[in-house]
């Protein structure tokens, strides 16, 4: 056999390094989201347990058709300016990413600045959602939507609803928090100091994560 | 094959090459432009399918639903360009979706289908009309 210098693909494991090729937080930080998809998974995959088990099911399109300014009729609106709000956010946060690759502090600051208020906007939305929903008699145990076939419907419907999006948005309120954390820390220079950006990575990628959770609950609740 | 391979896929890039400003929005607009056509199609095309149709419907939002997740977590996320270990260390554990999706999935139809055979003054009505609870067949 071949001595020591040999494909990289067996260096990997040699010993000396990460095998990953990633340090030990940005690594943890994948394996916490990892086990995070599978919660989420848990409730999405509950979700559809249900909904298979009967027969019939609100139409979201009837059930989520009002915006601020619009009583009813406008199904989609609201939450595709959600969507977009969510998206736009992780944007801002790959361009903060990207400026912290390039020890850019005034660009690092800008651009995770733009995803706290973006962040910010996507909880307001959801305040304003949850609000509207309440006051049409929507809570946990309470369903005051019809069932397509017209049938009065299950309150897993709206159980699903609150706790699938609340615990979401609990993640985006966490994320809020955790950004505005590393905001302070660029804008102190404790990065500069220890001469890379790689925090603001790791909280990218949770921020990521949170975006990528709702393109799941999107289609799962409002689309289909 | 006992040359020293320079050029093996798993060198790590030299700093992040892979994600331009260019890039990151050329991204975005992908992901804009499906969501659009998510809204639109839910809004404009969904209700045309007959009831026995509706898996087009799934389909077309589910295939959307998971090209924008490999979007983000390829690019935004950028496992795309780590280390096959790392790429297959949190892939791999993902499969379990699979068996976890059919197992439930098949478990709530099963749940429907008993309903509407044993409990008649509960009855759901299954899409497809099931045999009448007298006639029925007991299940095995």
């Amino acid at each position: 056999m071949a001595t020591a210098a040999v494909a990289n693909e067996q260096t990997w494991w040699s010993g000396g390094k990460s095998p990953y090729n990633v340090s030990y937080g940005k690594l943890m930080m994948w394996f916490f989201l990892m086990s995070d998809a599978f919660t989420f998974g848990a409730f999405l995959i509950s979700l559809w347990t249900t909904r298979f088990s009967l027969s019939s099911w609100p139409d979201p399109n009837k059930v989520f058709s009002s915006a601020p300014f619009i009583e009813s009729g406008a199904p989609l609106v609201f939450v595709s300016l959600m969507t977009f709000i969510l998206i736009m956010s992780s944007v801002t946060m790959v361009l903060a990413v990207n400026a912290g690759h390039h020890m850019d502090k005034n660009g690092a600051a800008k651009w995770l600045f733009l995803t706290i208020i973006g962040g910010l906007c996507f909880l307001g939305c959801q305040a304003w959602e949850w609000n509207h929903l309440f006051h049409e008699g929507a809570w946990w145990g309470r369903n005051p939507f019809p069932n397509r076939d017209g049938t009065v419907a299950s309150t897993a419907f709206t159980n699903y609803f609150f706790t699938v999006t609340g615990f979401h948005g609990f993640h985006v309120f966490s994320g809020v928090v955790i950004n505005c954390v590393i905001l302070t820390n660029i804008l102190k220079g404790t990065y500069d100091r220890r001469g890379h950006y790689e925090m603001v990575e790791k909280v990218g990628l949770y921020w990521h994560f949170v975006d990528l959770v709702w393109v799941f609950v999107f289609t799962c609740y409002y689309l289909l | 094959m006992s040359e020293v391979n320079t050029h093996a896929h798993d060198v790590p890039h030299e700093h992040e090459e892979g994600m331009t400003t260019k890039k990151i929005w050329r991204v975005f607009w992908w992901m804009l432009l499906i969501t659009v056509f998510e809204v639109f199609w839910g809004m404009r095309v969904s209700h045309h399918f007959a009831a026995g149709y509706q898996w087009v419907n799934a389909l077309v939002f589910l295939s959307m639903t998971l090209v924008k997740a490999a979007l983000i977590v390829g690019e935004f996320m950028h496992l795309n360009y780590e280390v096959k270990n790392l790429i297959r260390t949190i892939l791999v554990p993902l499969t379990l979706f699979i068996w976890f999706i059919v197992a439930f999935l098949a478990d709530g139809d099963s749940w429907l289908n008993l309903r509407n055979r044993y409990a008649p003054h509960d009855r759901e009505k299954a899409p497809t009309e099931v045999a009448k609870p007298a006639e029925a067949e007991p299940l095995k």
